[in-house]
């Protein structure tokens, strides 16, 4: 049973990654959408979208592996990773014309890119380090600058998504609201990433393979 | 030959976060002046014209503003809070220009509701924030400031119970007519910082 359920259930897992990718790059397309809804859209290409998708692989042949290997190195990972949440969330640190750089590429493609290659090292097929205490802890560090800026959205008495992130005028949600619900979106969307280190930690991926 | 592979590796993989950490002064803002300008810069191209009418009812014409400065900003009177918000940031900027320079400056407020907004609710509406001029209220037929948005790259739609969503950014025009700078709505918080940059365009053209 879980032979043939296993190859079917990445099939899903993979269709539903690519529904996720294709409705959340629609939605970056929204010229009058609030910012709440273009967070949830790149954070589901950052955090709900790779995880389907890379549970749709198969292990690697030993070409690919060494392929992966090289594109997948943990430490290359979390720096992308950790360096695109800050950028995209606080462009307003860096310097303008760095800034308007970032804001004139795919930011879409960039976070589906590095959250593609941080859930790398967590997935069966693409992991890169074999110790769980490593890789929980990799993932449990790239989800706190995320999770650290959600809090500030959240927090802050004033509006801080500018000028790279237009603020929209919209009739139904004033923009500190606006920016208090992206914080939230942002904080829903770093909770699978730090699940996903407690269950590394706790071996519960070993003890489902070990059951089946 | 292990232990090579190993430092080697290791080397590699410190190499990301070094060359971030290295790169970091210069990525941030951490060592920019202090007189640098806080608008985004708006990609060279032809200004758009911006032809509708005061609420005089005489015509308005970008290209006869020449000399001044003209802050362009579309929205409409019943805008719950950016728009008077926006309106009401310019104001303190304006207010923090010398009386030579704040008279060179023009905001051109243009409703993107001519239909609710008949001329004199708009220019009742701008009087609230400052006297006429500097603060002008552009009207027209629907078409026209459809046309007019579009031209300014605005985008806005019709909402619930006569509210609208629109983009919400002042667009600044220099005294000869260029578009240079761009403010969103948190780049117009700071009327010293704006300021600056109205002085900046005002004394570089």
């Amino acid at each position: 049973m879980p032979e043939r359920a296993l190859p079917s259930l990445r099939r899903a897992a993979g269709a539903t990654g690519i529904a996720v990718t294709v409705v959340a790059s629609l939605g970056l397309r929204d010229p009058l959408a609030s910012m709440a809804s273009y967070t949830a859209a790149l954070m589901a290409l950052n955090q709900i979208a790779p995880p389907l998708l890379l549970l749709a692989l198969d292990r690697p042949g030993p070409r690919a592996a060494r392929f992966l290997a090289a594109t997948l190195d943990p430490i290359l990972a979390f720096t992308a990773f950790c360096t695109l949440s800050v950028a995209v969330s606080l462009p307003g640190i860096f310097e303008p014309t760095l800034a308007n750089a970032l804001y004139a590429a795919p930011l879409g493609l960039l976070e589906l890119g590095t959250g593609l290659m941080m859930w790398a090292q967590a997935m069966p097929a693409t992991r890169q380090v074999r110790s769980a205490w490593r890789v929980a802890l990799l993932l449990w560090v790239a989800s706190v600058p995320m999770t650290a800026v959600a809090v500030v959205w959240m927090l802050s008495p004033d509006v801080l998504y500018t000028p790279y992130l237009d603020v929209i005028c919209r009739w139904d949600v004033p923009p500190l609201v606006d920016q208090k619900w992206s914080g939230f979106a942002m904080f829903l969307a770093g909770i699978p990433m730090q699940l996903a280190a407690v269950w590394l930690l706790l071996g519960l991926s070993r003890a489902r393979r070990d059951a089946i | 030959m292990r232990g090579v592979g190993i430092t080697r590796r290791a080397v590699l993989s410190a190499l990301p976060p070094v060359a971030l950490i290295t790169l970091s002064p210069v990525a941030l803002q951490w060592g920019r002046s202090g007189g640098a300008l806080i608008g985004t810069p708006v990609p060279s191209g032809p200004t758009p014209p911006l032809a509708l009418s005061k609420t005089d009812g005489r015509p308005f014409d970008l290209a006869a503003e020449h000399g001044r400065l003209v802050l362009v900003y579309f929205g409409y009177t019943r805008c719950p809070d950016v728009c008077p918000t926006t309106l009401a940031d310019l104001a303190s900027a304006l207010a923090h220009l010398s009386s030579e320079e704040a008279t060179r400056v023009r905001v051109a407020f243009v409703s993107l509701d001519p239909t609710a907004d008949p001329a004199p609710a708009l220019q009742g509406y701008l009087g609230s924030f400052g006297p006429s001029p500097p603060f002008v209220g552009l009207t027209g037929s629907p078409a026209a400031v459809a046309r007019a948005a579009a031209a300014w790259d605005v985008t806005w739609r019709k909402a619930e119970g006569g509210f609208f969503d629109h983009s919400s950014f002042v667009t600044a025009v220099d005294p000869g007519g260029i578009r240079r700078l761009r403010y969103g709505y948190a780049q117009t918080q700071d009327p010293v910082a704006l300021a600056h940059d109205l002085s900046v365009l005002l004394h570089d053209a």
